[in-house]
């Protein structure tokens, strides 16, 4: 497994995380990875999630990659607390959608 | 529904654009160089200077007391400005981190890093991503506090008697294969303390700087034990300090439409590594933030009839610095009461300069009190308090960040027992 691969990783894992931590046991996940760049992709049923928890999943990954960061990976995924504004500085691009029973949360990181 | 959180988002932080940021910080920098010139003259700075880039540099070397304030302020201030320019030519945001590493730079240039010592360190890191054929960005900040082992470099160029081209060799290659040695490391043992000590360099520093003193030891050599503090400054460097930190305050209060908001906010944060505050509250209250922790580090000072030197005022500006990258009063204090409370009870006189550096720096483990509480904050600043004043010998004094090494051991240690009595962790 190159380095890379396992910085996509240890994002899922932070993200399956945060679908936990917001009550979603039923989860489906998607990861693609290829030489341009890696998406990682979650899907989870929800009737009813307070819209707090969703301003802040999208307040956290809302900002653009920072390369800056990047020496921090080891941490998303990897223990009890939650690095969700790491993976917010891991990825270039994320996307946050909530229908009212479904919740998608998509992120491309560019190699 | 999405088009709704990006605007509320839009609406409560003010985006200030990265050459303003840039400029902001670099004033500042260049303030610390000409506060210089009130205290000498330039001949006088410039004979400072001298002798601090010759000096050994190992902990505790003052360089208010070997050279002069001037020297020491121009020191800090032009070190400060140098890692900016690093830091714009590699294109990184100017954000918590960054301004976290500036002033960490500027205040550890009070007493321990200058031109001559980081620049093989810093060219190391940067070797380290050619080879892995990576941007440089992504090592900017192990190369601005790998800057920690600068005296393990001056040491070896000037502390060991070798014949000054044999000690620049050396030295210098030293410093080189610690630059290429610190990424991999740093990123190992950022898992250790689960970042939770926020001197993540300071103890991957501390461990290289210990493993690089035990080979010294084992060809007989050995650093001296230096205790080189300036004092009777306290009058002048409060006023001077005191405008410094009000006016950070004030300027944050201007950018962040002339208010406090946020501010509450970004003290609901634990802090713990990664916690951007100029990402997630805005640059504005991060700078009313990095204000306030100055103002209470010099109150600190006066507190416990300490003295304001080169040293204190270094921690002074690290826990200001990183007012930007985690730390906040609500966090901070309790480490502090904790360092206080073992001075009360411990060997170690409450004013003496390690005993202020241990509550100024001790800070790296505000996260601690800011995800698990005050009392459990008190206990781990009452724990580093111990353990800071027995880890020095390890490195010999060539890890200017020896609270950092500290840190990683009480956090790693504390954490994991302070989750197992926890049920569950919030969803922030």
């Amino acid at each position: 497994m190159s380095k890379e691969q396992a910085k996509v990783v240890y994002i899922m894992s932070e993200l399956v995380r945060v679908f936990f931590k917001m009550g979603i046991t039923d989860i489906r996940v998607d990861v693609t990875n290829n030489a341009l760049e890696s998406t990682v992709e979650l899907t989870g049923d929800v009737k009813l999630i307070p819209i707090s928890k969703i301003v802040h999943l999208k307040e956290a990954i809302h900002g653009a990659r920072q390369l800056e960061l990047e020496e921090y990976w080891k941490l998303a995924g990897g223990n009890l607390h939650s690095e969700l504004d790491l993976v917010g500085a891991l990825v270039d691009e994320a996307e946050v959608e909530h229908d009212g029973d479904t919740l998608r949360v998509k992120v491309t990181r560019k190699v | 529904m999405i088009e709704n959180v990006e605007k509320r988002w839009a609406i409560h932080h003010k985006v200030i654009s990265e050459d303003t940021k840039y400029k902001v910080i670099a004033l500042y920098a260049l303030a610390v160089l000409l506060a210089g010139f009130l205290f000498n003259t330039p001949l006088e700075i410039l004979k400072g200077m001298g002798k601090i880039l010759t000096s050994s540099s190992i902990l505790l070397t003052d360089y208010m007391k070997i050279a002069n304030i001037g020297s020491a302020f121009f020191n800090s201030g032009l070190m400060m400005l140098i890692a900016i320019g690093v830091a714009r030519k590699s294109k990184a945001h100017m954000n918590g981190y960054i301004i976290a590493a500036v002033f960490t730079i500027g205040g550890f240039a009070m007493f321990g890093k200058n031109l001559y010592n980081v620049v093989s360190i810093t060219t190391g890191v940067y070797l380290f991503s050619r080879i892995q054929r990576e941007k440089f960005g992504k090592f900017i900040l192990i190369a601005l506090f790998g800057t920690a082992l600068g005296p393990l470099v001056s040491q070896i160029t000037f502390g060991f008697g070798l014949p000054l081209w044999m000690g620049i060799l050396i030295g210098n290659a030293a410093g080189l294969a610690t630059g290429i040695l610190l990424p991999p490391l740093a990123t190992s043992f950022v898992k250790f303390h689960q970042g939770f000590n926020l001197y993540n360099i300071g103890f991957t520093a501390g461990i290289v700087g210990t493993f690089f003193m035990a080979i010294f030891r084992s060809f007989g050599l050995e650093t001296p034990s230096v205790y080189e503090v300036s004092q009777g400054n306290n009058q002048t460097f409060a006023i001077l300090l005191g405008v410094f930190f009000a006016s950070m305050i004030l300027v944050g209060y201007i950018m962040n439409d002339k208010s406090f908001k946020h501010l509450r906010k970004l003290m609901r944060q634990p802090g713990r590594l990664v916690s951007d505050f100029v990402t997630t509250e805005g640059f504005g209250v991060t700078m009313i933030n990095m204000g306030l922790l100055g103002v209470f580090g010099v109150i600190y000072v006066f507190v416990v009839k300490g003295q304001l030197n080169g040293p204190t005022i270094g921690g002074i500006f690290t826990m200001m610095g990183f007012g930007a990258f985690g730390k906040h009063l609500k966090n901070a204090l309790p480490i502090m009461l904790g360092v206080f409370l073992a001075t009360q009870l411990k060997l170690w006189d409450v004013n003496s300069t390690g005993a202020i550096l241990a509550a100024l720096f001790g800070t790296t483990l505000a996260p601690i009190a800011g995800q698990f509480g005050w009392k459990a904050g008190i206990l781990a600043g009452f724990l580093h308090m111990s353990i800071v004043m027995n880890v020095g010998y390890l490195h010999g004094g060539l890890n200017l960040y020896n609270n950092g090494l500290s840190g990683g051991i009480v956090a790693a240690t504390l954490v994991p027992i302070l989750d197992a009595f926890r049920e569950e962790d919030s969803f922030e």
